[in-house]
């Protein structure tokens, strides 16, 4: 079966739920090579999660509820990608959302608990796009795309990329992100760096046949939006673990920007490398934070170079597989990236985006690394010890992912290796360009001397584009009062008050004396013996 | 089978001045159970001069049983530990028992007459459960309330009824559709006022001041039932009338429809500002039942299945969230947001339980409430592609709601009022959670029993 996977044969098993319906409701489990290869890797990160987490949660009294949320977690993962039909996937999607809610609001404090409402908000967002798309399918009778009118096979792609963008954190969603940053870092590891938020690029990836141009274009934009909105972003952010975040939301933004030039497989390769290199940082800076007492903030921190060598070596080695350093682990995929984007069809403005959006990548990495590492003599601990076996086992087990795993992958399976022509001309040209004005940019921050106009872009940019404030404060406060206001005025008043009570104590009460009254007088009695007298006879 | 019937009905005359006829009453009723399980998909069949079935019959009659044995069992309380308030030789037991009967019956007559008669029959025993064993002076207003707000609705039912038994001359359901006496009357605003009724039972918006009163000032037995069961008269009488009547889609069901659902979407966002549990609770009922309301009213068929599924899986599932709130009204004497809160550190294990049920409140996958909820917006969806975004954004508020409400009861540090010493926990609630869970959970594998 192994070698039918890898000659691109695939395993499905089908069960039938229901035959009244007129729609197939049926849960199909597909193994082929992708579904294979993410659930092998998911198991593999979540396995090193759990033993990072042995030491990271251990003085924890609950950790037996944490290992059973994180099992739920990965099961549901799994269901994800090994049962791509759509009520199946929805199975894994509500699944990851409702567990990530609980993972997020694990220390139970007031901010994580803001954290965790606007993490499965957002993801309530996509599911209900999911089930309108769901809705959609059944409505035309069939989940496949051949009694497709135009309209409907049009919305039916919107809805779809509404529903992964909200998963991957994509503008306009993607407050929620950094702010899910509350959970404790083993979390932070699993959910918020292969996991969930790749969740919706598998979803595109498998169900990319559906998107039509329109779609693509829109998501090729949003994507390059917010691959700019993280990098900007990160190069202000303070907290180190946002600062990862945010560094996830570029590269899945990079993910979904291959996905929308219909580089799927690429994608798919940037996924799985991503997902390695990325939860060996966060590993890394769960075991700065731990050793430095639980403090985020970097301007605390700093020096972990001579006080932690072996951790700090490895996020030198994650930072350069991210910023794509030749022959680390993620240049490889990201060269593929980076020549997709070259050589398909794509408009100038996107490709100087892109390459800004490189540039900010390298920018935001070195200045981590310079935050982290270098002895600032801020931080009074002057001496860290790591001898926790829990710790340098998980490191030991994903060191490779920062190296070696795309050089792996590549060797095992053909379809990750593609060529791409570049006319060399043009690119040199406006490489040389777009370094060029890099570097006026950062020389115009650098030579500002105008307060007023510095501490709008700090804000500006701290705040994410101001994203996290508006998604965040502003519409849940507005939908608050306004529902308050309603249940004053309409729900109490006219509902319960007016009709409620004035009325039907009116008909019961008032009217019934009055009426009694009327009646039940001397000639009301008379009439009313008349009358029934009259319709007796009449009736026999 | 009239035989079974008179049977049960004199043991339960005879066994009336006894001490235990509540348990005798369960009897009979699922006797009545097993004798209807017979009967194939989508055909009324009567099984005798009273007694007609179909499939979404049995699926009533199913719930209303198990309705009543999760209150029983959570409400042990009452029952056992000396709290026993006796009405001339009646418990809670009986009432509840009593209602049992009377839905039970409610849901497996085929005439009218009987229909109507059971329809009524079931709010006497909820009006005394409410007046004795609830807890607050509030509770009279309530139960009147109840009492006025449905029986003033029937009324023009009843009446609608009796002309329709003088004119086709049999009042019998199956005889009176074959014979086509519907089939001369125009239906449209007539339809509208004979509905009137059961769109009061199943509260539609505008009519549903009395449901979260009455939740609120009902003991434990007395909501679980009221969620579980008699809200689910209102659909099914609806399902009976829209079958038998023969009424076409016409601008007053669509006008219907419409209120219903965006008074769902309403009463959905209204949840979200409560502050006691157990009005937060009977607001989704409303949310819920308008849903099945509306996807009722497209005249689909796959609206119906999806209209008697919501109507299941919310029976089962609502009085299980009842008796959670229950249990954190037990240690904090309080049903307030404000002050039972914090559960999460100190009983886990009652936390997870409320998880799982507000997760599936929500329509979490694969459970039943997930597939009636899912194919609710496709039997919207499919008629107009606006009621379909608002069924969306239902969904979406349903979520908000069952994630506040967990959070509210679960998150933060314990209350004050919580944390008593020997404090002892039973675990009844925990019993009839595991039951109610394992129903919505494996209704999955057997969906066609439930899609009817």
């Amino acid at each position: 079966m192994v070698a039918g996977v890898f000659n691109g044969g695939a395993l499905v098993l089908e069960w039938e739920l229901s035959e009244k319906l007129f729609v197939e409701t049926s849960f199909c489990l597909v193994l082929d090579w992708i579904s294979c290869l993410f659930s092998m890797s998911v198991l593999y990160i979540s396995g090193c999660v759990c033993v990072f987490s042995g030491f990271y949660l251990s003085h924890d009294k609950f950790l037996e509820k944490f290992f059973v949320l994180l099992k739920l977690f990965v099961v549901s993962m799994v269901v994800l990608v090994l049962f791509p039909s759509y009520l199946g996937l929805m199975v894994g999607w509500d699944g990851l959302g409702v567990i990530s809610f609980l993972l997020v609001i694990y220390y139970l404090s007031s901010c994580s608990l803001s954290s965790g409402m606007i993490t499965v908000l957002s993801n309530r967002v996509g599911d209900v796009c999911f089930i309108l798309a769901i809705s959609l399918m059944s409505s035309s009778l069939s989940f496949g795309m051949w009694g497709e009118s135009f309209v409907s096979g049009f919305v039916l792609g919107i809805f779809l990329m509404m529903g992964s963008m909200t998963k991957s954190a994509q503008v306009p969603f993607s407050a929620w992100l950094p702010e899910a940053m509350s959970a404790p870092t083993p979390v932070s590891s699993l959910v918020h760096s292969s996991t969930l938020v790749t969740a919706g690029v598998y979803v595109l990836i498998r169900f990319s046949a559906y998107l039509s141009e329109f779609e693509m274009y829109m998501l090729s934009i949003s994507s390059m939006v917010t691959m700019l909105l993280a990098g900007s972003s990160a190069c202000m952010e303070s907290d180190l673990k946002k600062v990862v975040a945010l560094s996830t939301l570029s590269q899945v933004g990079m993910m979904m920007f291959a996905i929308s030039l219909g580089a799927n497989v690429i994608a798919f390769f940037h996924l799985l490398v991503h997902a390695f290199f990325k939860a060996l940082m966060f590993m890394c800076m769960g075991g700065v934070i731990y050793y430095s007492g639980s403090c985020q903030d970097s301007r605390f921190l700093g020096g972990v170079w001579n006080k932690l060598p072996f951790t700090s070596c490895l996020f030198l080695f994650s930072n350069f597989s991210l910023m794509g350093f030749p022959f680390f682990s993620g240049f490889y995929s990201k060269e593929l990236i980076v020549g997709a984007a070259l050589s398909l069809n794509v408009g100038l403005m996107a490709v100087v985006l892109f390459f800004m959006c490189l540039a900010f990548t390298i920018s935001y990495s070195f200045r981590t690394l310079n935050l982290v590492m270098q002895d600032m003599s801020v931080f009074s601990l002057k001496f860290y010890s790591m001898e926790n076996g829990y710790y340098l086992s998980s490191l030991l087990l994903m060191m490779n992912g920062a190296i070696s795993t795309s050089l792996i992958m590549q060797s095992i399976l053909k379809e990750f290796s593609t060529v791409s022509f570049v006319n060399p001309s043009v690119f040199y040209s406006v490489l040389l360009l777009l370094v060029m004005f890099f570097f006026n940019l950062v020389l115009l921050f650098n030579c500002l001397s105008k307060k007023s106009f510095m501490s709008l872009t700090k804000n500006f940019l701290k705040s994410m584009w101001f994203l996290s404030i508006i998604s965040g404060n502003f519409i849940s406060s507005k939908l608050l009062m306004m529902i308050s206001s309603y249940i004053v005025y309409v729900e109490m008043g006219w509902i319960r008050a007016f009709i409620g009570s004035k009325v039907i104590n009116s008909i019961s009460m008032v009217f019934r004396n009055k009426i009694w009254e009327m009646n039940m007088n001397f000639f009301g009695v008379i009439l009313f013996v008349f009358l029934s007298v009259f319709l007796i006879l009449k009736v026999f | 089978m009239s035989c079974v019937l008179m049977l049960s009905v004199s043991c339960i005359l005879w066994g009336l001045g006894m001490n235990e006829v509540g348990w005798l009453i369960m009897v009979c009723a699922v006797a009545l159970l097993v004798v209807m399980m017979d009967c194939p998909f989508n055909f009324y069949i009567l099984k005798s001069e009273w007694l007609g079935v179909d499939e979404m019959s049995v699926l009533m009659v199913l719930l209303c049983l198990l309705v009543s044995m999760m209150s029983l069992v959570s409400s042990t309380k009452e029952v056992k530990n000396g709290f026993v308030v006796l009405m001339s030789g009646w418990s809670v037991v009986e009432m509840v028992m009593f209602i049992c009967l009377g839905s039970v019956l409610f849901f497996s007559v085929c005439s009218w007459m009987d229909f109507f008669f059971f329809f009524e029959f079931s709010l006497v025993p909820t009006f005394f459960l409410i007046l004795k064993w609830g807890y607050q002076p509030e509770r009279l207003q309530a139960a009147v309330f109840m009492l006025l707000y449905t029986v003033g609705s029937s009324l023009p039912l009843l009446m609608s009824l009796i002309y329709f038994w003088s004119n086709i001359k049999s009042d019998n359901m199956l005889l009176s559709k074959m014979v086509g006496g519907w089939k001369d009357f125009n239906m449209n605003w007539p339809w509208l006022i004979m509905s009137l009724s059961f769109l009061v039972k199943l509260p539609v918006y505008g009519a549903h001041a009395w449901l979260p009163k009455a939740h609120v000032e009902a003991p434990l037995s007395g909501s679980m039932l009221l969620a579980g069961v008699l809200l689910k008269f209102g659909g099914y009488g609806l399902i009976r009338l829209m079958w038998f009547s023969e009424v076409t889609n016409s601008t007053i069901v669509l006008f219907v429809l419409v209120f219903s659902l965006w008074g769902g979407v309403l009463s959905s966002g209204v949840c979200s500002c409560q502050s006691d549990l157990k009005s937060l609770i009977a607001y989704s009922s409303i949310g819920h039942m308008a849903l099945s309301l509306s996807v009722l009213l497209s005249f689909y068929s796959v609206g119906k299945m999806a209209c008697v599924c919501v109507l299941y899986s919310h029976g089962i599932c609502s009085p299980i969230l009842f008796s959670l709130a229950a249990n954190s009204y037990e240690f904090c004497q309080s049903r307030s947001i404000m002050l039972s809160k914090g559960i999460s550190r100190i009983f886990p294990i009652i936390s997870g339980v409320w998880f799982f049920f507000c997760i599936l409140n929500m329509g979490f996958p694969p459970s039943l409430n997930f597939f009636s909820e899912v194919y609710s917006v496709g039997g919207l969806l499919s008629l107009q592609w606006l009621l379909g975004l608002m069924g969306g954004l239902m969904c979406l508020m349903t979520g908000a709601y069952c994630l506040i409400l967990y959070s509210l009861v679960n998150h933060g540090v314990v209350s004050s009022m919580v944390f008593k010493p020997g404090l002892n926990l039973s675990y009844r609630y925990l019993v009839s959670s595991v039951f109610g869970g394992v129903l919505l959970l494996g209704g999955t594998l057997c969906l066609d029993m439930f899609f009817v």
